[in-house]
C-alpha cells in the first residue's frame, strides 16, 4: 500500500532521509501538535515492526540500520520489541505468578541474548550490539555497478584473513572499492559485485581526517547492527579526499548490505554503506 | 569535563510560572507540561540523543529559568524547541562526557552470549514485567503478538475489549512499553557489572592498513 505524503515525510525523518530544513519543520509541527507527535510515534512503531518482521524494503532497511539503529536507545527499543513479539502468548503471563516456565526458555536463547546485548551498551555510545536476526528475504539483485580495477595490496600489515580453501595467499584477490559517507539526503548507493573465491575488500573511505586523527577504529556491521569484523586504518593524508583505507577479509561475507562505521577515540567519524552482491 | 557553569536548579516559583504559562487551570497545566515534556523527549530520542529524558528535563529547566528571569516568550513551545536544539548541540559536542569510560576490550561481542548471561536478562524482563500492573502486562504482551493481518485483528479486538479507540490503545501500549524500556534498561545497567561478553573476531591490533600508499 503506498504511503501518503505525511507518512513518507515522517518515515524519512525517522530514517534520516530529510534534509535539516525538512526535519526542523516537522519538529516544529509535532511539538505543537500532539496528534502529529502520536503519528510519528506510530510510524516509528510500524518501522520497528517491519524491521523485526523482515518486511522493510532494502533501501529502508539499510537506512534503518545506518541511521535509526545508530542510537543505542533505538537499538534497545528494537530489541525489546523483538523480545515482546517473540514471547509466546500465555494467559498465565498476565497473572501475578512468575512468568518463568518452560515456555519462557523457548525464546530466551535468542530474544534474551538480543535484548541483553542491546541493553548492555545503552548507557554509552559505541558499536551496535549483535542482533540475533534472521536476515529477511532479499529482493532480486539490482543491476551491479562496475567495480574499480583491482588494486595492488597495501604494503602495510593486513588484517588476519580466514584461510582460503586452497590455502595459498597468492590465490587471493583484492577488490578495491571507494565508498562515500552515508548520506541522509537520499540517492542510491552503488552496488558492488563480489568476486568468487578468497577475496579481500580494500575499502577506500572518502572523507576528511580530523587534524588530530592518526588512526581509526572500524567495524563492519550488518544493517541491524551485528558486528562482523573490526579493524583499524591509518588516517589518510589530509588532501587525499579519503578518511582511511581498510582491508577487510571477505571470504565468507555473504551478499548483503553492510554498514562500515569509523570512529576515532570513541567518536564517530563516518558511516558508509557497502552493498555487496554475488556475481550472476 | 563539562564546561558548563554551575547548573541552575529549578525552583518552585519558576516551575509555577512555567505551569501558569502553559494553562491557567492547574490540572490542565500539569497535562500540558507532561505533553511538552513528552514532545521534547521524543525530539531528543529521534535525534539520537543518548539520554532523551534527561535532555528534555534540561530544556524545560532552562525554559523555566528564562520565564523566571522575566523573558517575554510569545510561543512557548517553539521557544522550548529552540532551547532543546541548543541542548542537543551542546550534548553532541561532548558525547563522552555523558558516558562512563569503557574499556575497549569489553565491547559487546559479535558472538552469541552464553546462555547463563541471558539468564540475567530473564531476571530483568521477568522483574520488569512482574512490576507492571496485571492489565498493563497483559496488554503489552498481547499488543506485540502476531504479525501483519493477525496483529491488526488482535489489536482491533483488544481495543474493543478495553473500550478504546485504536489510537488510544496504541498510546496506552506505548506508555507501557516506555515504562518497560526504562525498567529493563535500569535493571540491565545495574546488574551488568559482572557480566563478561564473549570475544569478537577482531583485527584491531594486527589489521593496520597503511593508507599512505
Amino acid at each position: 500500500m503506498p504511503l501518503d505524503a505525511d507518512r513518507l515525510v515522517i518515515r524519512g525523518y525517522l530514517l534520516g532521509g530529510l534534509d535539516e530544513g525538512g526535519a526542523a519543520a516537522l519538529e516544529d509541527r509535532y511539538v505543537a501538535d500532539p496528534a502529529l507527535l502520536d503519528a510519528v510515534r506510530a510510524e516509528e512503531e510500524a518501522l520497528i515492526d517491519e524491521f523485526v518482521g523482515g518486511r522493510l524494503a532494502p533501501d529502508d532497511r539499510a537506512r534503518f540500520g545506518a541511521h535509526y539503529l545508530a542510537s543505542p536507545v533505538h537499538r534497545d527499543r528494537v530489541a525489546i520489541a523483538r523480545a515482546l513479539r517473540e514471547r509466546a502468548p500465555s494467559p498465565a503471563s498476565s497473572a501475578a505468578t512468575s512468568p518463568a516456565g518452560p515456555w519462557f526458555y523457548g525464546w530466551m536463547a535468542t530474544a534474551a541474548a538480543v535484548v541483553l546485548l542491546s541493553l548492555w551498551i545503552v548507557s554509552r555510545p559505541g558499536p551496535a550490539p549483535q542482533q540475533a536476526v534472521t536476515p529477511p528475504p532479499r529482493p532480486s539483485t539490482p543491476a551491479p555497478a562496475r567495480p574499480e580495477p583491482i588494486a595492488p595490496p597495501s604494503p602495510g600489515p593486513v588484517a588476519p584473513i580466514e584461510p582460503a580453501p586452497g590455502g595459498l595467499a597468492a590465490a587471493r584477490s583484492v577488490l578495491a572499492l571507494t565508498l562515500s559517507p552515508f548520506t541522509t539526503r537520499g540517492g542510491s548507493q552503488p552496488v558492488h559485485v563480489r568476486p568468487s573465491g578468497p577475496v579481500d575488500l580494500l575499502l577506500r573511505l572518502e572523507g576528511v581526517p580530523g587534524a588530530s586523527d592518526r588512526a581509526y577504529d572500524a567495524e563492519l556491521q550488518t544493517v541491524d547492527g551485528q558486528v562482523l569484523w573490526r579493524g583499524t586504518g591509518r588516517a589518510a593524508p589530509a588532501a587525499s579526499g579519503r578518511l582511511t583505507t581498510l582491508r577487510v577479509p571477505a571470504d565468507t561475507l555473504p551478499p548483503d548490505d553492510y554498514v562500515v562505521v569509523v570512529t576515532a577515540a570513541g567518536t564517530e567519524r563516518g558511516r558508509y554503506l557497502l552493498r555487496l552482491r554475488a556475481r550472476q | 569535563m563539562s564546561t558548563r557553569a554551575t547548573p541552575w536548579e529549578l525552583t518552585a516559583s519558576a516551575l509555577q510560572r512555567l505551569l501558569g504559562r502553559l494553562d491557567a487551570d492547574p490540572g490542565r497545566a500539569a497535562d500540558a507540561y507532561e505533553a511538552l515534556r513528552l514532545a521534547l523527549t521524543r525530539f531528543f530520542d529521534w535525534r539520537g540523543a543518548h539520554f532523551p529524558d534527561e535532555c528534555a528535563d534540561e530544556a524545560l529547566n532552562r525554559l523555566a529559568r528564562r520565564l523566571d528571569d522575566g523573558v517575554e516568550i510569545a510561543d512557548l513551545r517553539g521557544f522550548a524547541l529552540g532551547i532543546a536544539r541548543l541542548v542537543l548541540l551542546e550534548r553532541a559536542r561532548q558525547p563522552q562526557a555523558r558516558h562512563d569510560a569503557l574499556d575497549e576490550h569489553v565491547l559487546p561481542a559479535a558472538v552469541p552470549l552464553p546462555i547463563e548471561t541471558g539468564a540475567r536478562l530473564h531476571d530483568c524482563l521477568d522483574t520488569c514485567l512482574a512490576s507492571l500492573a496485571p492489565d498493563a502486562r497483559s496488554l503489552i504482551l498481547e499488543y506485540y503478538q502476531d504479525q501483519q493481518r493477525q496483529k491488526i485483528d488482535r489489536r482491533v479486538r483488544l481495543a474493543g475489549e478495553l473500550g478504546l479507540t485504536a489510537n488510544a490503545l496504541r498510546s496506552r501500549a506505548q506508555r507501557v512499553r516506555d515504562r518497560l524500556e526504562r525498567c529493563v534498561r535500569a535493571c540491565a545497567a545495574g546488574g551488568g557489572a559482572g557480566m563478561k561478553p564473549g570475544r569478537v573476531h577482531s583485527s584491531t591490533d594486527a589489521g593496520l592498513t597503511d593508507d599512505a600508499s
